[in-house]
């Protein structure tokens, strides 16, 4: 099957020819299948996060490439590269990122509007079944909590039905019981879809659920684990 | 201390926010120092310029006896120059010492000043033919003085005279040359006795007519005019030693003496009485209408008066740079020649002497002087305080003469008013002048024969028993503002109004200031905190109390505030210094108005820091609270409508409710600024388009008392080649004393009626030849290729004008005053509330239409006998000539057709322009010539200027005028033009009114006040503009992870660009019209407060620039948006992680 997603000889450095210069990746090869479930785990600080930024187009590698169905991501222009994030990618954040003069609704339908299109109602009404937020859509952030607003979160990532999910550490700010639902729901929802997601986690149980775990370790890849 | 160093490390470790706020501050505390000590720095080189230029004498004293000179003498710095006397060829001459040297402001070209008794210092440019330094110079110092019918000559001066005579004339007939003859005949006409055949005059004999008294032999060398000459002089020469040296001055007289004499009726004595009248005006009140607001005191003149020509010489020691239009004096004269104080205290005390020594005269050399005060720098009050009260005590009372008009030579008839000794009330009555002696008319109806007693006191004694003098009402500071004929000036050239706009400008630009420390203190404060929030609740999470936490804010504000003051005052004073070095500007620090700037600009800072502070307080441990709360406040979508980027952020401005009104207050200030700025701009020249630009003012008005005849006046034109090489001349003739019959009129007239009834009337109405009842209007004659005529032709239609009958003089055009509204009924004469009330109603019912004989007034009634285009009028025109003591009066009537009434003029024609008191028929040349047979004349300038004299005391006049109005071209010299219009007037004795320099002070007064607001609008605009441009980048800065995440949903950078620029486009549109809303507010409010509505709006917006005004809001748009969207396209340029992870 053809990767959805490759990256060839990816390399980020920060501060680059500064003696604060600091290698987060080193040469990542890595390719992503469409409808799979990867888990990208490791140390803080191993560059897992910067890998995912990457791969969402968040950021610019200092070098090698992230390939989109073939395609260099980063030979866009930043034009078609937001274009790319609106249209391909989903993200969930740690910190759920939702702007909190919207509400729960207007949050998930975002992506959706700001590239000028409507939603799909059964889609939606799916995912929303699914996660279960019907009853949380004309609230503000402020008035949920943090596993109703990384549920919100999930739905705005995916209610743009973006072929790539990225999630990073989406339930690091929940409490375990919450972050078993959370992550349940998010990867249900992925895969009833045919998402991929890509979630990066030091939670080795939440890492275990992936088809797919990469592990890194000073920004170089130093076992990908298959669980088909 | 723990506090203490808490708030430094946090200051230390907030760095940005500690440099953003500390820097805001301090460009506060900067600008504020940098303004004040700019602005006033400017003003005071400015005040330092005027003074050099115009004195720095404050408050002028004008012809101030000995009395009044020591009562002034109390003011701390006080310069006097006497006045010695009016000379033929230096004008003026005064005293000048080092006291009158500094406060004037004069300067010296060349020499020195005057040291001894036959040294004179003169003014450049003001004699004909200027001597050089080290030259003698004769002048003739020209004396009148005033008597009555008789002059008593002592025995040792009857012998002296007869002597004299005796020597070189003898009677043919034996007879003595007896002295009664001489004095009794001498003042008739000589020429009416001269025998030419036998070259001798035989006077009559005790003025009966029969020959047999002196007669008189002519020398055989000896023409009629020398006898005459020699005659007089050693009749008067003998006399003079008496009255002006007497015996101390047998062998060397101080100076050298000649007299002129002069007779009712003689032209010279009019002169002379003029000129006295004039430089004693606040001291004689006579002869009436042309006088009567500018004349008071209790002294008599009489029509008798006389001129010595006393004659000195002088070495020229040097020349002062000409002073006398840079002073504010308003037309009273100045000294052209200066002489050493000692030297004039001389020549004084001997006509003093004579003065005493001779009872009936009333000489003008009488001491007077100029005071020039000063007390301080700028305090024009507490010099006033000192000043007034002398004034006011030292004004006499006085009657008051209106409407003096003379039927004859010998017969003048008008109004005295004074006080009814019952009532107390003001009282006319009606006054009859026969040369010398008068009459009042009593209220039963009766003459009362005034005393003929030539003593000025019994004759008032006379008066008041049917009169009482009106007691001069004090003078205030405004009235000296205002007004002109006191004998105290103040010096507004120097010293212009204390609520100058500048002094506004600078209270402005520093409130301005205080107001945008205050805010940005706000914001900047505000969103620091609101950064800080989690820090804080963890602060207060450990237990740190409310208190604790303000005290630790206030130190940080406090440390801040001292820090930023302190630098940024020492900045501003470098700065001021080395900018006010760098244009060598007077270096001015005004410390009371600095130090209350920078206590109301800590204190105001303070208060705008304080306010976050509380606010903070309240913040929850979690901040959770809070953020929900001011989200809550959001209404909710009814439902889900499709979200733009704009939308996203419009929904984002509304939920930041706090920082999104300051950003509109911010952008409504910088609009506001703006729009004021070209507003003030507008207003600067106010003033200048008003009373220049507006009337058309020329730069020169010369008027010629007479109409020029065609071939004079190509002569005329001629000499004033040099002139007019550097100038556009246009002329054109009038005839003031015309009158229309206006009886259809004036019955029908209730304001006509009560206009008749007041003492006024005697100048505006008269009794026509016909019965008729004329009213004065003045008729203004252009040829018919002068291009104002043809401005005033072309602007009316083509059809309903007859120019063949125009140009023949059968038809006129009539200017009637337009009639304003508001306000302007009231406060004129005494027009009763009846009468009021229905002018008003018939205003409001639109009945009053064009006639309107007095701008203030309105015709009730008068819309059916309104004169109308079409209609004819007729004109009565009298002209008035002498014959011996006789003057005879000739009337012309004409019949005129109105070819068109207007009201307004399609572009300004100097002089209808800037004055239309009374109706104007604008005509051709030709029909002034029909109603002035005589306008069609010739005179030297000496007959020019004693016709003027004699026309202004005793009719309004006989030949017409020649009115030439000039306009400089723009190459020209200005100085050669004043040089060159001052001769051509000098040539032909024209009244000259030179409007250049008032023109060029409004200029450059207006381009100074221009440049100012400019200036000050542009730094205002500058320091919004950096703020706005500051919040938006700080507010761009602290939105950057939202930023990030939008990024992160897909929003690409156009949008966030366009998004930005649309929503600060719509912030900019709202400020406009904030900024316009207040900009209207203000303007209505000072219309309301002026109390006429429609004409202080109308005035305001009269010439409004709209392009300029149209072009700035545009500006502003593009910078405000510029401004805001800017810090965005800093934010695109960050990844989004980028945005995401600050």
């Amino acid at each position: 099957m053809e990767p959805i997603l490759q990256t060839i000889e990816l390399r980020k450095t920060y501060s680059p020819g500064t003696p604060q210069a600091m290698e987060a990746l080193r040469g990542i090869n890595l390719s992503f299948e469409r409808g799979r479930y990867y888990a990208i785990v490791g140390k803080s600080g191993c560059g897992k996060s910067t890998l995912l930024h990457l791969l969402g187009a968040l950021d610019v590698p200092t070098s090698g490439k992230v390939l989109c169905e073939g395609e260099d991501v980063f030979s866009r222009s930043r034009r078609e590269l937001a274009i790319f994030r609106r249209r391909q990618i989903g993200f969930v954040f740690q910190s759920y990122n939702l702007l909190q003069e919207h509400t729960a609704l207007e949050n998930i339908l975002m992506p959706l509007h700001l590239d000028g299109r409507e939603a799909d109602e059964d889609y939606l009404n799916r995912i929303l079944k699914l996660l279960e937020i019907g009853n949380l859509l004309n609230k503000y952030p402020a008035q949920l909590s943090g596993g109703e607003q990384q549920r919100v979160a999930i739905a705005r990532a995916m209610a743009a039905k973006p072929a790539i999910v990225l999630a990073d550490e989406p339930t690091g700010n929940l409490d375990p019981k919450t972050s078993q639902q959370t992550l349940s729901l998010l990867k249900d929802t992925v895969a009833q879809m045919g998402q991929t997601l890509i979630l990066v986690t030091h939670d080795m149980d939440v890492a275990a659920q992936a088809q797919e775990q990469i592990r890194i370790h000073q920004g170089e890849i130093v076992e990908i684990t298959r669980r088909d | 201390m723990r506090i203490l160093g808490m708030v430094l490390s946090g200051l230390r470790g907030r760095k940005r926010d500690t440099a953003v706020l500390g820097g805001i501050l301090l460009l506060a505390f900067l600008f504020l120092t940098l303004s004040s000590i700019l602005l006033a720095s400017f003003s005071e080189t400015a005040r330092q310029q005027r003074q050099a230029l115009h004195g720095k004498w404050q408050m002028m004293y004008y012809g101030t006896d000995d009395k009044t000179a020591a009562r002034c003498a109390e003011v701390s710095d006080l310069a006097q120059i006497r006045l010695v006397g009016k000379t033929k060829d230096a004008e003026l001459v005064g005293t000048v010492d080092e006291q009158v040297m500094a406060l004037g402001s004069l300067n010296l070209e060349e020499g020195r000043l005057p040291e001894n008794e036959n040294e004179i210092l003169l003014v450049l440019g003001r004699m004909a033919k200027e001597p050089t330094v080290g030259e003698e110079v004769d002048l003739v110092y020209l004396y009148d003085y005033m008597r009555g019918g008789r002059m008593e000559w002592g025995s040792e001066i009857q012998d002296a005279v007869l002597r004299s005579i005796r020597g070189t004339m003898h009677d043919p007939n034996g007879n003595e040359i007896r002295w009664e003859d001489l004095q009794e005949q001498f003042h008739d006409d000589v020429i009416k006795y001269y025998d030419p055949v036998n070259r001798r005059i035989d006077f009559p004999r005790n003025n009966t007519g029969a020959y047999g008294g002196t007669r008189v032999q002519l020398p055989p060398d000896m023409e009629l005019e020398d006898a005459m000459t020699s005659m007089e002089d050693e009749l008067l020469y003998a006399w003079a030693i008496n009255c002006f040296g007497g015996s101390d001055y047998p062998s060397a007289p101080p100076f050298r003496m000649s007299f002129v004499n002069a007779y009712p009726g003689g032209l010279y004595s009019y002169e002379s009485f003029l000129i006295n009248v004039k430089n004693r005006s606040n001291q004689v009140s006579f002869l009436g209408w042309a006088f009567a607001d500018d004349i008071r005191g209790t002294s008599m003149a009489l029509t008798q008066t006389s001129q010595a020509l006393l004659y000195k010489t002088y070495t020229v020691v040097g020349y002062l740079s000409p002073y006398a239009d840079h002073w504010d004096v308003r037309g009273y004269a100045m000294p052209d020649a200066f002489v050493a104080p000692e030297a004039a205290e001389a020549q004084l005390s001997a006509l003093r002497r004579a003065e005493q020594d001779y009872y009936e005269g009333a000489p003008s050399f009488e001491p007077s002087s100029i005071l020039l005060m000063t007390p301080a720098q700028n305090a024009k009050a507490p010099l006033a305080e000192q000043i007034l009260p002398i004034y006011c005590e030292l004004q006499p009372p006085y009657f008051r003469v209106e409407g003096l008009m003379a039927d004859s030579m010998e017969l003048q008839q008008g109004f005295l008013i004074g006080l009814d000794p019952d009532t107390g009330e003001e009282k006319a009555l009606q006054m009859q002048v026969y040369g010398s002696s008068y009459y009042l008319q009593a209220d039963d109806g009766t003459w009362r024969a005034l005393s003929g007693d030539p003593t000025v006191a019994s004759r008032w004694a006379e008066f008041e028993k049917l009169l009482q003098p009106i007691q001069p009402e004090d003078l205030t500071m405004t009235d000296l503002e205002e007004g002109s004929r006191y004998a105290l000036r103040l010096n507004q050239y120097a010293y212009p109004p204390s609520n100058s706009a500048e002094s506004t400008i600078q209270m402005l630009c520093s409130g301005v200031l205080i107001g945008v420390a205050a805010t940005s203190t706000f914001q900047v404060f505000w969103v620091q905190l609101r950064r800080r929030r989690m820090r804080l609740s963890t602060l207060m999470s450990i237990g740190a109390t409310d208190g604790q936490i303000l005290r630790m804010l206030l130190l940080e504000i406090a440390l801040l505030l001292t820090a930023a003051c302190l630098l940024g005052a020492g900045l501003g004073f470098a700065l001021s210094r080395f900018i006010t070095g760098a244009m060598k500007t007077a270096y001015f620090v005004p410390w009371a108005a600095l130090l209350t700037g920078i206590g109301l600009c800590l204190s105001a800072v303070l208060i705008s820091a304080l306010i976050p502070m509380l606010l903070v307080l309240h913040v929850s441990l979690t901040g959770r609270e809070q953020l929900s709360r001011r989200i809550l406040r959001l209404r909710r979508p009814d439902r889900i409508k499709r979200q733009s980027y704009l939308g996203i952020l419009l929904r984002q401005m509304r939920a930041d409710r706090g920082r999104s009104a300051l950003q509109l207050a911010l952008a409504a200030m910088l609009a506001l600024i703006c729009l004021m700025t070209v507003y003030l701009c507008h207003s600067a020249y106010g003033n200048y388009r008003k009373s220049i630009t507006e009337s058309g003012m020329p730069d020169y008005e010369l008027v010629a008392p007479y109409g020029m005849s065609g071939l004079y006046l190509d002569g005329f034109l001629e000499n004033a080649a040099p002139f007019t090489e550097g100038a556009y001349l246009s002329v054109s003739r009038e005839a003031p004393n015309v009158w229309l019959h206006c009886d259809e009129y004036v019955d029908s007239s209730p304001i006509l009626r009560t206009l008749q009834s007041l003492p006024e009337a005697a100048s505006m109405f008269r009794q026509l030849p016909g019965g008729e009842r004329g009213f004065s209007v003045r008729v203004l004659g252009f040829s018919q290729e002068d291009v104002r005529l043809q401005k005033i032709l072309s602007s009316l239609p083509e059809t309903a004008f007859d120019k063949d009958a125009f140009a023949s003089g059968d038809a006129c055009i009539l200017l009637v005053p337009r009639y304003i509204p508001d306000g302007q009924l009231v406060g004129r004469l005494d027009v009763d509330e009846a009468t009021l009330e229905e002018l008003r109603e018939d205003e409001k019912a639109g009945r009053l239409l064009d006639l309107h004989f007095e701008r203030a007034y309105r015709d009730a009634g008068m819309e059916d006998q309104a004169i109308r285009a079409g209609g004819v009028i007729t004109l009565t025109a009298f002209s008035q000539t002498i014959s011996g003591e006789q003057m005879l009066e000739r009337s012309v009537e004409r019949s005129i057709r109105v070819e068109a009434v207007i009201s307004t003029l399609a572009e300004p024609i100097w002089p209808l322009s800037a004055e239309c008191p009374s109706h104007v028929l604008i005509a051709s040349d030709s029909l002034v010539r029909q109603l002035y047979p005589s306008a069609n004349t010739r005179m030297t300038a000496a007959q020019a200027r004693n016709h003027r004299i004699m026309a202004e005391i005793f009719y309004p006049d006989c030949y017409g005028l020649t009115r030439f109005v000039a306009v400089n071209k723009e190459d020209c010299d200005p100085i050669a033009q004043d040089t060159a219009v001052s001769d051509l007037a000098d040539a032909y004795g024209l009244d000259i009114v030179n409007h250049r320099m008032q023109k060029e002070r409004e200029q450059i007064n207006a381009q100074r006040r221009w440049m100012l607001f400019l200036l000050l609008g542009i730094e205002m605009a500058l320091v919004l503009s950096t703020l706005s441009y500051s919040a938006a980048g700080m507010a761009a800065e602290q939105d950057r992870y939202r930023y990030g995440t939008l990024q992160s949903l897909g929003v690409t950078d156009r949008q966030m660009l366009w998004g930005e620029a649309l929503r600060s486009l719509g912030v900019a549109l709202a400020s406009l019209l904030t900024a316009h809303l207040v900009l209207l507010l203000v303007q209505l409010a000072s219309a309301v407060l002026s109390g006429s509505f429609r004409a202080a709006l109308m005035l305001a917006l009269e010439n409004y620039p709209w392009t300029a005004h149209g072009l700035v809001c545009g500006a502003y748009i593009l910078v405000y948006v510029f401004l805001q969207t800017m810090p965005i396209l800093r934010v695109t340029k960050q990844r989004p992680i980028q945005n995401m992870r600050s």
